[in-house]
């Protein structure tokens, strides 16, 4: 991670202090250009991040982003403040991929779970055959998590992502996906469950 | 976990308590799995310069602007005093010399000019009054003569 990564996080955290949160909030809803630069600032690389997971294609991922900021300028008058403003990007940004995603009509990758008896145990995740080497991500383990998060259907990707790795609560990603509480948690086990699966079958299956 | 369990997940239909509470223990206990860290480590990288120089962009054309609004509205009226000023001074410089007032010395003897003044009232009536005279339009006020009855007086 870079320092300017670092910063940008640390900066992202400390704006999950509610009342720095409202006062950026209360400049950006008298349209303060500036105020809005420093939103932008924070959660352009975790946008941009989510919606090309979402979206495979970079050129269209980079427009949406675009788009997702755009919408969020133009909207943010009428934001209520009931959700966290991380959540509400994130809600534009789920939402402007789905729009894009059926626009397009393409018929997404969906490789959900099955289960079947032969991987009926490996979504138990107290699972010993995982090694700690193979928990830390190197290089070729990224590529490898990268494509099988890409392989998900949009519904298990959306809630893995904001879940493990924006760190949002159910009722945020509820919220923010207009879905029960108890859809996003079958969706993050069985996000959990393909995922496991699929870096499994690549890491035991390589050498066989 | 059991298949029924699972099938249910999968197709998104309503589970009972115990399968509820099977779901919360198994989400647990994902919380630590290596599928939730590998999504941890996963970093998002920054866009490029262009692209958020363009996103300025965009935002700027949208944005309403309200220093530039604050900027007009005082360039409107400074202009507007400005022309205030213009005209006042070419009014300055064109007006007529102004008719000296009377100094408190020449109080005395000083003769008004206003037209409110009441010499000149009498005097334009008078002058009135003579020109009807002259034009033969009104005969001239006749000064009636009472005289004094004396013997009134040399009886006491």
């Amino acid at each position: 991670m870079s320092h300017v990564q670092g910063a940008t996080l640390l900066a992202a955290r400390r704006l999950d202090d509610v009342a720095a949160e409202k006062a950026l909030l209360d400049q950006c809803r008298r349209q303060n250009y500036e105020a809005f630069g420093r939103v932008v600032d924070l959660y352009q690389a975790r946008v941009l991040g989510f919606v090309r997971r979402m979206i495979r294609n970079e050129e269209e991922a980079l427009d949406i982003t675009q788009e997702v900021f755009i919408k969020a300028f133009q909207g943010v008058a009428s934001f209520d403040g009931r959700a966290s403003l991380r959540s509400w990007l994130f809600r534009i940004a789920y939402h402007s991929c789905i729009d894009k995603v059926r626009r397009k009509e393409r018929q997404p990758l969906i490789h959900s779970y099955e289960p079947t008896d032969e991987n009926e145990e490996t979504f138990e995740f107290a699972d010993h055959r995982w090694d700690p080497s193979e928990v830390l991500l190197n290089d070729e383990l990224r590529s490898v998590v990268e494509q099988s998060v890409a392989e998900m259907s949009e519904k298990l990707r959306s809630v893995l992502i904001l879940h493990d790795q924006e760190n949002m609560g159910y009722e945020e990603i509820a919220q923010a996906m207009d879905i029960p509480v108890g859809t996003v948690k079958s969706r993050l086990f069985l996000a959990r469950a393909h995922l496991q699966e699929q870096v499994g079958r690549y890491l035991y299956g390589k050498g066989a | 976990m059991n298949r029924d369990l699972l099938n249910k997940l999968k197709n998104e239909q309503a589970l009972d308590t115990a399968e509820r509470l099977d779901l919360e223990q198994a989400l647990e206990r994902g919380e630590a799995s290596p599928a939730a860290q590998w999504m941890s480590q996963l970093h998002d990288e920054d866009p490029s310069m262009a692209w958020r120089s363009q996103l300025n962009a965009k935002l700027q054309e949208i944005a309403p602007a309200p220093a530039k609004k604050r900027f007009n509205w005082l360039g409107t009226s400074a202009i507007a005093a400005a022309g205030v000023c213009a005209a006042f001074v070419l009014f300055t410089m064109n007006r007529p010399p102004a008719v000296t007032e009377p100094q408190p010395h020449d109080r005395v003897a000083g003769v008004s000019t206003s037209n409110n003044d009441l010499g000149t009232v009498l005097m334009t009536a008078h002058q009135a009054d003579d020109a009807q005279i002259a034009a033969g339009v009104r005969a001239p006020m006749r000064t009636i003569d009472v005289g004094y009855d004396w013997s009134s007086l040399e009886s006491r």
